[in-house]
């Protein structure tokens, strides 16, 4: 689904990414884990195209990711950001009918079919009820399940999300994460950066450490449970707890 | 900064009501787009009731013979008619290209005379006057200044580290301001004894003298920018969007937007072209427009021209009939568009303290 292959990134002489090669299959949930500036979000953005990298490829469904126009892009890949930063208002309907761009001639403008289709993507997330409401009006929460549902209507099979969770408080968090295992399920691919380690563990198939320009992919989560890796990225002494409750387990990192 | 503001535009369009709500608002500035046309003809030096205006706009076309006097129907169709229809094509114009460059600058506070497109545009115009070019040239070249002011401060915003709308709107005011002081320097040259008062008395703004040949020149640049921006409009919705989020939609953001801002260029440079600095209307209509019906471009691409040729239509009526003589236009929409810009900041700042 997603390769990447020997890719190198540096902002002047400071190398955020060095030589990483990668394999995503579909259908998986991958988190991106690392302090700040070790490059998750760099990698986010060159995975969209959004930055060039200085050397290696990316390559979407087999095809060379840099010789595909945005239009193409769009089609395979869908992007949300942390915030959307919109300066004038719209209804959620408008915001998520948006996802249509890519598909409409250029001097079209959505009509019922694409309506409905953002209402169903909006049902999908469960917040069909605020489709008339305005999108500086609702709660961070529901403007990323209003960013998901304009993912799902972009029709991709990669959602990329810059830090999804970090504004939202806990209840919206686990609801924002929970849909995200629902979209895996379906067979979409979803790549994460994240701050929390707890919320990494219980949901993701698979985990990239980031440090200094070198990444690290756990596919195996117990790979991390004796808390060495989480120390070495965070620069802390961490210590991973492992407790049940009403039969679930959950990983817990303590800072020592 | 802006958002806080902004805020309290979408309240009024939003909400299951919104479709009925802007077809009413539609109607609403229709009929007072209407009003303005026929108050203009009735208002001025020689008065005309509203009887006469509908007889003689209908009996002249018809070649019927309903008794008017020559100088009445003069009046009406060779005075009066092109200078209103000339006050609501540059009111709709300059809105129209304020909304744009709100728009695609993400930016509520900019507009072709904030950003110093309009200075370019007049400097352009007043050369042309100077080197003696036919009138039909000035056109092209106030145009070719305000692309080239729009393509610097375009770029200016785009090296400013950090805040881009600080650097689009300093970079607009430097860049209005070299180009201010080169009209300045055209004046300094110009023949004191009539290319001089030629082209101050032009730069000041005003409609007197529009007949059906500048009506006719100026009407096609304003279709060839307005007609793809009309077309456009959904589009230009997802230019709100930070860039990289319009990208990763699949749009190609920089063409787009370089397109929209062109073309609203087009728009307002074209209206000094042939009526000088007429300032403030493309800052304070597009707001306008926004309270009455919220943010869809799809919307506001057509009422904003609507409502800025009533509001100058009105402001033309006025210019010419508050004082024995004539007041140029560019003096009344200054005095009434700078108090509202200021208005609208004080507004911002109380919101952002509360």
């Amino acid at each position: 689904m997603l390769k990447i292959d020997n890719l190198s990134f540096s902002y002047g002489e400071h190398w955020v990414i060095e030589n990483l090669s990668l394999d995503i299959d579909s259908g998986s949930l991958v988190a991106l884990l690392g302090k700040n500036g070790s490059g998750k979000s760099t990698l986010i953005r060159l995975i969209l195209g959004l930055l060039k990298p200085n050397s290696g490829t990316i390559e979407l469904d087999g095809m060379r990711s840099d010789s595909l126009s945005f239009k193409e892009r769009s089609a395979l890949m869908s992007y949300i950001p942390q915030k959307s930063d919109t300066v004038y208002p719209s209804k959620v309907i408008d915001y998520v009918v948006m996802a249509f761009a890519n598909r409409l001639r250029l001097y079209s403008h959505p009509g019922k079919k694409e309506r409905d289709a953002a209402l169903n993507a909006l049902k999908e997330v469960g917040i069909e009820s605020l489709s008339e409401k305005n999108v500086m009006e609702i709660s961070g929460g529901e403007m990323q399940l209003s960013m998901i549902a304009r993912s799902l209507c972009q029709n991709s099979k990669i959602i990329l999300m810059d830090e999804p969770t970090s504004s939202l408080d806990f209840s919206n968090q686990i609801a924002v994460l929970e849909r995200l295992r629902a979209l895996k399920e379906k067979g979409i691919t979803l790549i994460y950066s994240t701050h929390n380690p707890d919320l990494a563990l219980e949901y993701s198939d698979r985990i990239l450490l980031m440090k200094d320009g070198k990444t690290r992919s756990v596919d195996n989560k117990d790979e991390l449970l004796d808390g060495r890796a989480l120390s070495e990225i965070y620069g802390r002494k961490i210590e991973v707890k492992t407790i049940e409750a009403n039969g679930k387990k959950r990983h817990i990192c303590i800072a020592l | 900064m802006a958002n806080a503001n902004l805020k309290e535009y979408s309240l009024q369009s939003l909400g299951p009501n919104a479709k009925k709500k802007s077809a009413s608002s539609y109607l609403i500035f229709i009929f007072l787009y209407l009003f303005s046309f026929v108050l203009a003809f009735l208002i001025g030096r020689f008065p005309i009731s509203p009887l006469e205006l509908v007889g003689i706009l209908i009996s002249k076309p018809l070649n019927l013979d309903w008794g008017y006097t020559p100088q009445a129907i003069s009046v009406v169709w060779n005075i009066r008619l092109p200078r209103v229809l000339m006050a609501g094509l540059v009111g709709a114009a300059l809105s129209l290209s304020g909304l744009i460059m709100q728009t695609v600058f993400r930016n509520p506070m900019v507009s072709p005379d904030v950003i110093g497109s309009t200075n370019a545009a007049g400097f352009g115009a007043a050369l042309a006057i100077l080197m003696g070019l036919p009138a039909y040239m000035i056109s092209p070249v106030a145009f070719l200044m305000a692309l080239l002011s729009m393509g610097l401060v375009y770029l200016i915003s785009l090296k400013t580290p950090r805040d881009q709308t600080l650097g689009l709107i300093l970079g607009g005011i430097m860049i209005g301001s070299v180009f201010s002081s080169l009209t300045s320097f055209v004046k300094l040259v110009a023949d004191p004894t009539d290319k001089l008062p030629a082209i101050t008395y032009f730069l000041m703004g005003s409609l007197a003298g529009t007949d059906y040949r500048s009506l006719f020149l100026i009407s096609i640049p304003i279709i060839i920018g307005s007609v793809p921006l009309f077309a456009l409009s959904w589009r230009l919705n997802l230019l709100t969007l930070p860039e990289d989020e319009a990208k990763t939609l699949g749009v190609n953001a920089k063409a787009l937007r370089i397109t929209a801002i062109t073309l609203a260029t087009l728009l307002s440079a074209s209206t000094v072209a042939f009526c000088g600095l007429v300032g403030w209307v493309g800052l304070v209509i597009p707001h306008i427009t926004r309270m009455i019906i919220g943010c869809d471009t799809r919307k506001t691409v057509f009422l904003s021209p609507l409502i800025g040729a009533s509001f100058l239509t009105i402001i033309d009526t006025i210019s010419r009939s508050i004082s024995s003589s004539e007041i140029p236009i560019g003096i009344l929409t200054a005095l009434i568009g700078s108090p509202f810009f200021l208005y609208l900041i004080a507004k911002q700042g109380r919101r952002e303290n509360a």
